[in-house]
């Protein structure tokens, strides 16, 4: 990269050629506002905020999508672009009503910053009452807080989805959700979106009632690592200790259980050997189904890959029908009052659960989702504090040995189990690289019996349909798929707490997650339950993936 | 001189779109960036709310609009053209175009339902792409990379026709103009480009005897008193007449911030929000000036495309010149 100079405010400030003015002021501690602009999107400049001048240049500039150039010289703050900035803060407001209690980015909120750093006194906005949009049994659109961004349709054209349209309406474009088209509840849309116009279909209050019923069996199941972005709003670190502090909390709560969604991975993997083989057998990739937004997409958008899905089904939703199956035959718990809770960065997860495949004899096998963000809500409520809940350790069952940090974490644990079933050799170790040209896109590959088996996993569905399009082409490149639709995988997902500023999609602050990785053997209950899974009918989906 | 490009340079022909840019240049400049593949555009939008020109253009001459495209692409030598026209054009010369022969192949393109930022050059690339309907940023501009990021020379209809005349060595400096509003001969008419606008309007019959202001050079175009009218049009070939007494200032500027309102594209802050909020204001008529200036402050210094960036100006001259006491 060229290195170049430029002025800031008069200061010089050494940076590379074809970094934005706004990311070098950032990276050098000059706070520039702006509501719109989104770390990894293209720049939709729409909010007019993070106006800057240019010396040589008339008018104020946008420093979002401004390329710097060497020897530029720029100001942040004077009095026309305070005053222009403030100007076009109270024109986006008056398009924003104004519910920051009810509003989930409350804390981290883009636009209640702006009105800070411009300083800002009377907002008026106006009231309106647009009808909200229900998008399924997962999300709901409130146009009456969207400021116009773009945001949303840039990340959902970026998903291959397209179900956020602009309609014009009283002469203004107004976000709608297509008539012909179906959402695939990945809630991208959600987390870039700065308005808060997005929001989960709230599960918290029922899940809160079901918890004052002394009577009810309330079993909680989560991933300690993909719910990490919980972890600060629960102690300075999220380890072991923390991790029981809050399973202690739900416990305290009403809840009889806790225990970790790794264990459904567990019993899903050593299941997944079977589809592989049968994809060998029939000459087909074979894609994971973790992800409900991916099954959801293949389904509606590229069918004839439906064959490719695996029917093993998610592993939350095998770990809380093995649990509710074993706590009804062998404690004799009421079916009637047996409640499992999935805690999830997912959106989709609230689809899935109700899907047809996802029941046995019509019950849900998981009966709630509660994204990251309702689990905020919740601690908020209940002032949760963690020196109250340290002690204890009773009904809780999560792993410390491996919990699965990232999704290719899961997927190599596959692998290797895989490689063992059918070589009978360990797999020592494994190297993914890149794939060239695809973004969020990994690759790797053993050889087993002197065929190579080719493993990919992606991130995000730009990739990912990429992929389905060399599949198309040879449906050998890979043998084995992956993919998580939200890009960045579910540490990214939709359910995940909105953070201000930028989207860091570098993942490497839930490396390291766990502090100590000290290996315990696990409660012989949970071999048990494993044990139990095995000869039932909870791991495979009975008719194969199929909405209904 | 048998030159098609040095004969434009030489006739001095500006683009007739609005801009005014000068037409050799813009032809230079696609023809000096080097690639395989480069488009003519022909922007038959015409997106303004008041008379026609372009449609009397290809009424008439719509041979000599035709053979002005042709003769940009063999001089730029581009892959194909694209003929850009609003719907009812579309509509009634779908047919006739059809059945000119031109060498090279020629798309025709309805514009969309999108109003008036239907017809900026960007957003026109955007159409014929088939991607969403915003316009670029610029630069880069179209002549260096544009429709399919290849360089891409449009102009309107006007300019083709006149590109044609320049080649069969018959263009004498004429321009189009539509005159409307409160006159007698409202029409398109041809006359020379060097005309002041008070020539235009006794030429044509249409010098009010009243007193009067008008709207010269499109919706975007600066309000003139007659004091100000003896110099020749700059910007788009329109003039519309207002009788002084009988206007009503609120409904004036209802109208042209209902007209911006409607038909800007929403990307941008100032350009949405503001000219809703100027209509709403017309509409209540309470109109505080002190926000209508500050929007169209910010219109003018912080929209992200001209529309935004030049519709300030009837609103800021209107209010200068029309409603001298336009404070109560
Ligand atoms: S949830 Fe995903 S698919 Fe649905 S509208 Fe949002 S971004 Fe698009
Ligand atoms: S819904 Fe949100 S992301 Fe979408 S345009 Fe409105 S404010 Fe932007
Ligand atoms: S990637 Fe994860 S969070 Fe996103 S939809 Fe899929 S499972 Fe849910
Ligand atoms: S100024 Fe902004 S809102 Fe107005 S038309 Fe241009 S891009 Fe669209
Ligand atoms: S325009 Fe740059 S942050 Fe919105």
């Amino acid at each position: 990269m060229e290195n170049i100079r430029i002025t800031i405010n008069g200061k010089d400030i050494d940076c590379f050629k074809g970094e934005t003015v706004m990311e070098i002021a950032r990276k050098n501690g000059i706070d520039i506002p702006g509501i719109c602009y989104c770390k990894d999107l293209k720049p939709e400049t729409s909010c007019r905020l993070c106006l800057v001048e240019i010396k040589g240049k008339d008018g104020l500039h946008t420093s979002c999508d401004t390329v710097a150039e060497d020897g530029m010289e720029v100001i942040t703050d004077s009095e026309d672009i305070s005053k222009v900035r403030k100007i076009n803060l109270e024109l986006i407001l008056s398009k924003h009503s104004k519910s920051c209690g009810s509003c989930r980015r409350v804390k981290n909120c883009k636009i209640v910053k702006a009105i800070k750093d411009c300083g800002m006194l009377n907002i008026n906005p106006e009231s309106s009452d647009k009808p909200i949009h229900q998008f399924g049994p997962a999300m709901t659109f409130d146009p009456n807080k969207c400021i116009n961004c773009n945001n949303c349709i840039q990340v959902c054209n970026n998903q291959g989805v397209g179900y956020l349209e602009l309609k014009k309406e009283d002469g203004f474009s107004r976000i709608c959700p297509s008539k012909t088209k179906d959402c695939i509840y990945c809630g991208q849309c959600l987390t870039h979106c700065p308005s808060g116009a997005f929001k989960e279909v709230d599960s918290l209050s029922e899940v809160e009632a079901l918890l004052k019923d002394k009577d009810n069996h309330v079993v909680f199941q989560f991933s300690s690592t993909l719910i990490k972005s919980i972890g600060k709003e629960i102690s300075p670190v999220w380890n072991k200790e923390s991790i029981e502090a809050f399973s202690n909390f739900l416990i305290h709560l009403g809840a009889k259980m806790v225990f970790d969604t790794s264990f459904g991975v567990d019993m899903v993997i050593r299941k997944e050997i079977k589809e592989v083989v049968r994809g060998i057998e029939e000459d087909r990739c074979i894609f994971t189904s973790h992800c409900p937004s991916w099954i959801k997409y293949i389904e509606s958008y590229e069918p004839e890959f439906i064959p490719n899905l695996s029917r093993i089904r998610s592993p939350h939703i095998v770990s809380g029908g093995v649990v509710k199956d074993y706590l009804i035959e062998e404690q004799h718990v009421d079916p009637e009052r047996l409640f499992v809770i999935s805690i999830a960065p997912c959106i989709s997860k609230k689809d899935e659960i109700i899907l047809e495949e996802n029941r046995i004899e019509g019950v849900r096998m998981v009966d709630y989702v509660l994204t990251t963000n309702e689990l905020h809500a919740l601690l908020k409520k209940n002032k949760f504090n963690i020196d109250n809940y340290k002690k204890g350790r009773k009904d809780i069952y999560i792993k410390e040995s491996h919990s699965y940090d990232s999704n290719e974490e899961m997927i190599m644990s596959g692998l290797s189990t895989l490689y063992k079933e059918l070589s009978g050799k360990e797999l020592n170790s494994l190297e993914f690289k890149r794939i060239k040209g695809i973004n969020g896109a990994i690759e790797t590959s053993v050889m087993i019996h002197g065929r190579s088996i080719r493993l990919a996993i992606v991130y995000g569905l730009e990739g990912a349909r990429r992929i389905l399009e060399l599949l198309k082409d040879d449906p050998l490149t890979y043998q084995y798929l992956e993919v998580m639709a939200c890009p960045g995988g579910c540490l990214r997902g939709g359910g995940q707490l909105p953070e201000v500023g930028d989207m860091d999609f570098s993942n490497n602050i839930f490396a390291n997650f766990y502090e100590d990785k000290v290996l315990k053997n696990n409660n012989l209950f949970v071999d048990d339950i494993i044990g139990f899974a095995e000869d039932k009918d909870i791991i495979f989906k009975k008719d194969g993936n199929k909405r209904i | 001189m048998d030159n098609l490009i040095d004969k434009i340079k030489a006739a001095g022909l500006r683009g007739r779109g609005g801009g005014g840019f000068s037409v050799y240049q813009k032809w230079k400049s696609v023809i000096d960036t080097p690639s395989d593949k480069k488009y003519v555009i022909c922007n038959g939008a015409e997106g303004e709310p008041e008379g026609f020109k372009d449609g009397y253009i290809l009424d008439n001459h719509l041979e000599d609009v035709m053979n002005g495209i042709s003769l940009a692409m063999k001089e730029i030598g581009a892959e194909k053209a694209y003929l850009y026209l609003r719907k009812d054009y579309y509509e009634k010369y779908q047919k006739a175009i059809g059945s000119y022969p031109i060498e090279a192949p020629l798309g025709l393109i309805r514009k969309p339902d999108i109003g008036y930022i239907g017809g900026e050059e960007t957003i026109i690339c955007q159409v014929i792409e088939e991607q969403n309907l915003f316009p670029r940023k610029k630069p880069p501009y179209l002549s260096e990379k544009g429709l399919f990021g290849q360089p891409t020379l449009i102009n309107n209809v006007e300019t083709f026709y006149y590109v044609s005349k320049i080649s069969k060595d018959e263009y004498a400096g004429e321009r189009f103009y539509s005159i409307s509003g409160d006159i007698d001969n409202p029409g398109v008419y041809e006359l020379k480009e060097d005309d002041t606008i008070i020539e235009v309007l006794k030429h044509t019959g249409n010098y009010p005897d009243f007193d009067f202001f008008a709207q010269v050079g499109g919706i975007s175009g600066e309000i003139f008193l007659p004091s100000e009218m003896d110099k020749p049009l700059d910007g788009a070939g329109f003039i519309n007449v207002y009788n002084s007494i009988n206007v009503d200032h609120y409904s004036f500027l209802e109208r042209l911030s209902q007209f911006f309102h409607e038909g800007n594209c929403d990307k941008c802050t100032p350009c949405s929000g503001g000219f809703y909020l100027i209509n709403e204001m017309c509409k209540k008529k309470q109109i505080d000036f002190n926000k209508l200036e500050d929007i169209l402050l910010s219109l003018k210094v912080s929209s992200f495309c001209a529309l935004g960036k030049n519709a300030y100006l009837p609103f800021e001259t209107f209010i200068n010149k029309i409603t001298k006491d336009g404070k109560h």
